[in-house]
């Protein structure tokens, strides 16, 4: 099948050269045998092939990295579904100083396969560690069977985190926004399309939020019963008078 | 040069020479397109990413799973042994396998370093595999908390 190459004695001295700077690259490689050497790329294969949700909780509790790296993993992505179906029951308050990513992350994972996370709320800036979209993102990835999301005072939540909740939280009921400065229409449209069980919704001082989404949230939310917008500068009286014409189901609603 | 058309030759970064068989050699989907794309007149295929070291690793591994008559034994056997190797060169075998396209290979050391971790606990974890700690203690108590069911 096979023969090393004769050329080896012939082209020696070029081969130590070349093995020479190799060897210092590689210096600092093997003197930490480590599997921290492996990138994340490859970390992440290993992850998705864990047999089980407690492997992967133990996983995660090693370090930060890996538990960032477990909780941005998509459950379709994991070859054998150890996650929990249908609804989950599990409730968590972040308060303040407690509202990190780390914190979220690590949620993500406990609860996903211990119970399944039904109620997520998150208020007040952690003015060293905020939540950000990667936070967001672990919950969406992590958290299928969540159907109540509060943010309140969330100023580093965005687009990007919303609309994986859009994609990865198809049972949400609930939505309370409270002082989201950067979710725009766009990540509330994502919402609207694939969140269809929605009953429930409050915008309170967001000050990106204007008329094209209330009209999708009218559209898409046939079961919509309760609207609460308050200090909402960008909606108009054209926005609401759509979204009461579209949302037929509407019971109870407050705008001041 | 002996059966020139039958040989392939892969030239390592740090200019070793291995010699395949044409037909075991285009079963890689990365050599095929090579062999597709340029004048394989000369039949030597440069693996710049790829050293010598490494390099017999890969090929020891692809010479005994084309073995003529060998043994779902044999091989799990040939695995078992082939596979005793430190943490880095088992992860050069996978950069190099990557490379290669070879998916069997790349299957079987990811395989590996998820028996490595698994049913260990988090200390060993960390202390087998060298990995710093990045937690601040109070980060840390959170996650132990939020999974504390997993290690009832």
């Amino acid at each position: 099948l096979l023969s090393r190459g004769q050329n080896w004695n012939v082209d020696f001295p070029s081969r130590e050269r070349i093995c020479a700077t190799t060897a210092s690259q590689n210096f600092e490689q093997r003197n930490h045998p480590s599997i921290e050497i492996l990138p994340d790329e490859c970390l992440f294969e290993v992850f998705k092939r864990l047999p089980s949700g407690q492997e992967t909780s133990v996983c995660a509790c090693v370090s930060k990295r890996w538990l960032m790296l477990l909780s941005s993993i998509h459950k379709d992505d994991i070859a054998e579904s150890n996650g929990i179906e249908g609804e989950g029951y599990l409730v968590r308050s972040l308060f303040g100083r407690e509202a990190t990513n780390v914190r979220l992350a690590a949620i993500a994972i406990g609860t996903a396969n211990h119970g399944g996370l039904a109620k997520l709320s998150i208020q007040g800036n952690n003015p060293c560690l905020s939540v950000t979209d990667a936070g967001l993102v672990a919950i969406a990835r992590g958290c299928p069977t969540l159907s109540d999301l509060s943010l309140w005072n969330v100023s580093f939540v965005g687009d990007k985190g919303l609309s994986e909740i859009a994609h990865g939280c198809h049972l949400l009921e609930k939505l309370d926004f409270f002082q989201c400065p950067i979710i725009t229409d766009k990540s509330l449209l994502d919402i609207a399309k694939n969140c269809l069980d929605m009953t429930s919704l409050t915008i309170d001082s967001c000050s990106n939020i204007r008329n094209e989404s209330l009209k999708a949230v009218g559209q898409y939310f046939p079961n919509l019963k309760i609207v609460l917008l308050k200090n909402s500068l960008l909606i108009g009286d054209h926005g609401l008078a759509v979204l009461f014409y579209l949302a037929a189901a509407l019971v109870w609603k407050t705008i001041h | 040069m002996m059966s020139l058309g039958k040989l392939i030759t892969l030239k390592t970064n740090d200019n070793e020479e291995f010699k395949l068989d044409k037909t075991v050699a285009v079963k890689l989907e990365i050599i095929k397109n090579i062999v597709q794309d340029v004048d394989c007149t000369s039949n030597v295929i440069p693996l710049p990413n790829i050293d010598g070291k490494t390099m017999t690793k890969v090929v020891k591994y692809w010479k005994k799973h084309s073995e003529e008559g060998v043994t779902e034994v044999q091989l799990k056997n040939f695995d078992q042994d082939f596979l005793k190797m430190s943490h880095s060169e088992l992860h050069d075998v996978h950069l190099a396998a990557k490379y290669l396209d070879d998916n069997q290979l790349k299957e079987v050391i990811i395989q590996e370093f998820l028996d490595r971790i698994k049913g260990k606990p988090i200390e060993e974890i960390r202390e087998v595999f060298g990995i710093v700690n990045d937690y601040t203690p109070e980060e840390e108590e959170e996650v132990r908390r939020e999974n504390a069911w997993a290690f009832e």
